[in-house]
């Protein structure tokens, strides 16, 4: 015999599961757009039957079902699109970072336009073919000199936006304060704070899977946590038998389980790493550090990702394209005309003060020079020699042999020689002209931007198609919900129906049985 | 690609994604008209750049050819029609001199002639000291300085010998350099007692003045025969300013076809130049109306798609 309030309790635990899923389905409208939200589940049994099937039970015909019930509330997420994903984002990171840098660089650079190192090369060795004419004319004098100044200002002021963007990037390795401030200290920063989310994330899961209670949304925070730290640097990710993850940079554990063990932090490096980054022990970390790092230099763990990008670029790498590297080149542009043009200076003979011709000699001023007499030692502090400004008769434009009369200022020799430097193939540039070797720094550029773009689109596809594979299998789609909800609602009024009857049943016993 | 499932954040992100594409290519479009360039950035078409840069630095240095060739070629011309007024003085004091050969000539009549060989001395020096801009043209390269100076009967020149360095050198293709400038020296000479130096046109001249005032003095007829035997010397002078005129006339000649190839290679130049870089308007105008529809539609399809749910339906 079963008591006569049996149906009740079936009808009552109806009426509260069906009323559970319609909150779970209305949390789920609630997330259809929270980043990371994976949809939710509810996974319905049939409740234990009456009585248990236990040997010795008389009188009954069989088992009474006793309803049904939840038995989990479970996310519906694919871990293997979650591995892709965070693959794919890390490499999608790196080239964010050296698509930046390139664009800069192509601004900087300023090619093909009228204000780039191309049009001044020309203006500069124009202005010595009109020289080799009119050796004689000052108007023609002054005019070259302020060719030549306009091409040690773009050098100049290229080879300084250059420093700058690298400064940007990963800082000034004389100075810590620029590296802590550059995007990747900046980012450093934002690794560790995620870091410090994610050990607390993990002591929370701990504890209510202990509890017993499957903790979704944590889970959920938690995996758009760990697709975020993989767009910075390869990361590896382990799952323990507790629930929580331990996330290791190479060998070294940054986090493990509710304790960071490892933060990241930025230091001064040379001049071909500006930035280098340590592992620390939390209580060690700081400016300055309280104790030694547990990692000197964690620079070749991070070849990926945001991170990687940055340090790629900032570095010094000769085999891929750096900043420095085109810095080098500038510089050797710079500094092998100043050599060339200079060795001509003081070969030939200037018009002195007297308006006769002088050898100029070894002694003679530079007239590309580092603005504090000495010869240029970059493409940031060549400059056109005071001297040479002041009295545009300096410039050597005379040849030197058979001695000269001092008046013979029609002499032009030196002045066509440096015209004829424009075809000439220079040794310090690996026998190319200096229009070529600046023409082949671009174009280098121009392939690594443009083959960088490329693969950012295609890794931006890529990683569309997994995030949209992922949305596929975890998001939320309010039509079935909606569905979802009317089978519920309806589920919960024919609950509600059989209430009624029941009661109408028991009435009938209780209050007109007489 | 297919789903087993569409959500409404799939379908808002790929609807903005591919908003976002086709946004990207009308301004691509956009950017291409509005500079009309191809190539706007190295990585626009690193290849085409870098062609465009070596077409380019052809292109630049031709035109400074260009204008060297005509700066040389006007200094030549100057050159030349002085060369023809310098035989037009040698021709007139060959006749003058003819004349005075003759014995039927008095003191008085020689005195005129004597008179004229002076004008003509005199012009060949302005010749000589003739400026083209700022610069002596006869004086090598002491272009700052007049080459001749009278002292007396003297005429001395100062230029540059033509022993000496005295080219002035002009570049009018890659490493073809041609001298613009002939030493005044070799053409005119000079007449320098003090160091006995004395050769050329004006030796000849002042000689021939010379032996007319001897032959006025005293005109007998060994007097006579030395005026005559001035008529070779100025043959030999004439030849020699004929052969300058002849190597003048030779280079004005190369001028003109260099030129000319230069000329021609900076039109196909800038032809390859603008089919890198110049912008099909007809083109670039088509694909971005082509792109502006596909965009509307693109919006109009996006606007649908997202409104409707099931909502719409429910009661």
């Amino acid at each position: 015999m079963v008591s006569s309030f049996f149906g009740l309790y079936t009808t009552q635990r109806s009426l509260s599961t069906t009323q559970t899923i319609m909150n779970v389905i209305s949390n789920n409208i609630a997330n259809a757009n929270t980043p990371g939200y994976s949809r939710q589940k509810v996974d319905l049994v049939t409740s234990s039957p009456y009585p248990q099937p236990i040997v010795g039970v008389q009188g009954l015909p069989g088992t009474f079902g006793t309803g049904a019930e939840i038995d989990r509330i479970a996310r519906t997420r694919d871990s293997f699109l979650d591995a892709q994903y965070r693959i794919e984002s890390c490499t999608k990171g790196y080239y964010v970072e050296r698509q930046y840098a390139f664009q800069n660089s192509e601004g900087i650079l300023m090619e093909p336009s009228e204000s780039g190192i191309t049009a001044k090369l020309d203006g500069f060795f124009q202005s010595a073919q009109e020289l080799s004419l009119y050796p004689e004319s000052l108007a023609v004098r002054t005019n070259f000199v302020q060719q030549a100044i306009d091409l040690a200002v773009v050098f100049n002021q290229q080879a300084t936006s250059l420093i700058d963007l690298r400064e940007a990037l990963v800082g000034d390795f004389t100075d810590l304060t620029s590296i802590r401030e550059s995007r990747l200290g900046m980012n450093v920063v934002d690794i560790n704070t995620k870091l410090d989310t994610l050990a607390d994330i993990n002591r929370q899961i701990i504890t209510l899977k202990g509890n017993n209670v499957e903790p979704n949304d944590l889970l959920d925070k938690r995996d758009l946590l760990l697709d975020e730290l993989n767009s910075y640097m390869p990361i590896t990710i382990d799952e323990t038998p507790v629930g929580s993850v331990n996330v290791s940079l190479g060998t070294n554990i940054l986090v493990a389980g509710g304790t960071v063990v490892n933060v990241l932090q930025v230091n001064t490096g040379d001049a071909d790493d500006p930035a280098v980054i340590e592992l620390y022990d939390p209580a060690d970390a700081g400016f300055p550090p309280s104790g030694p790092p547990n990692l000197a230099n964690a620079n070749s763990l991070i070849t990926n990702g945001i991170l990687g990008g940055l340090l790629e670029i900032g570095g010094h790498d000769p085999s891929r394209l750096t900043i420095r590297g085109m810095l080098d080149r500038l510089d050797t542009l710079a500094t092998e005309i100043a050599t060339e043009i200079n060795t001509l200076q003081a070969g030939g003979s200037f018009i002195n003060a007297a308006g006769d011709l002088e050898l100029a000699g070894p002694t003679y001023p530079l007239l590309f020079g580092d603005g504090a007499g000495g010869p240029p030692t970059s493409a940031a502090d060549i400059r056109v020699e005071q001297d040479i400004i002041d009295d545009p008769n300096r410039v050597a434009a005379a040849g030197p042999t058979p001695p000269l009369d001092v008046e013979e200022v029609g002499n032009a020799d030196q002045a066509l020689l440096m015209a004829q430097l424009r075809n000439g193939n220079i040794a310090g540039l690996g026998n190319s002209t200096f229009a070529n070797y600046h023409s082949s720094t671009i174009s280098t550029l121009g392939v690594q931007a443009r083959s960088n773009e490329e693969k950012l689109d295609s890794q931006n596809a890529l990683l569309g198609q997994i995030d949209l594979r992922r949305e596929a299998y975890s998001g939320v789609n309010i039509d079935e919900e909606l569905v979802d909800l009317i089978r519920f609602q309806r589920a919960f009024e024919a609950s509600s129906r059989v209430l009624t009857t029941m009661n109408g049943i028991l009435d009938v016993l209780i209050n007109r049985v007489r | 690609m297919s789903f087993a499932r569409i959500t409404n954040r799939l379908m808002s992100n790929r609807s903005v994604e591919n908003l976002h594409l086709n946004l990207q290519r009308l301004n691509d479009l956009q950017n291409k008209l509005s500079s009309g360039k191809n190539i706007n950035v190295p990585s626009d078409d690193p290849v085409g750049l870098s062609r465009l840069l070596g077409i380019d630095e052809t292109r630049k240095q031709d035109e400074r050819y260009i204008s060297n060739i005509n700066n040389a070629r006007s200094e030549l011309n100057t050159t030349d029609a002085l060369l023809s007024s310098t035989t037009d003085v040698i021709q007139r004091a060959r006749e003058l001199t003819v004349q005075a050969s003759n014995q039927t000539n008095g003191p008085s009549e020689l005195a005129a002639i004597r008179e004229e060989v002076q004008q003509l001395l005199n012009q060949v020096v302005q010749v000589a000291n003739t400026r083209f801009g700022n610069k002596y043209i006869f004086g090598g390269t002491r272009t700052n300085d007049a080459p001749y100076t009278t002292a007396g009967a003297d005429v001395i020149y100062n230029g540059t010998q033509s022993t000496g360095a005295y080219q002035r050198n002009i570049e009018i293709g890659s490493g073809v350099v041609i001298t613009v400038n002939f030493p005044g020296d070799d053409i005119f000479g000079q007449y320098d007692t003090g160091s006995g130096n004395e050769y050329g046109l004006i030796n000849t001249l002042s000689t021939l003045i010379n032996d007319l005032n001897t032959a006025i003095a005293a005109p007998t007829a060994a007097n006579y025969d030395a005026i005559r035997g001035n008529i070779d010397l100025l043959d030999n002078d004439l030849d020699n300013v004929l052969s300058v005129q002849t190597t003048v006339g030779a280079l004005v000649n190369r001028l003109d076809m260099t030129e000319n190839r230069l000329q021609e290679r900076t039109i196909s130049l800038s032809k390859e130049y603008g089919s890198i870089q110049d912008v099909d308007l007809a083109k670039v105008i088509s694909d971005l109306n082509f792109q502006e529809s596909v965009f509307q539609t693109s919006l109009s399809a996006t606007a649908r798609v997202l409104q409707s749910s099931l909502l719409d339906y429910l009661r």
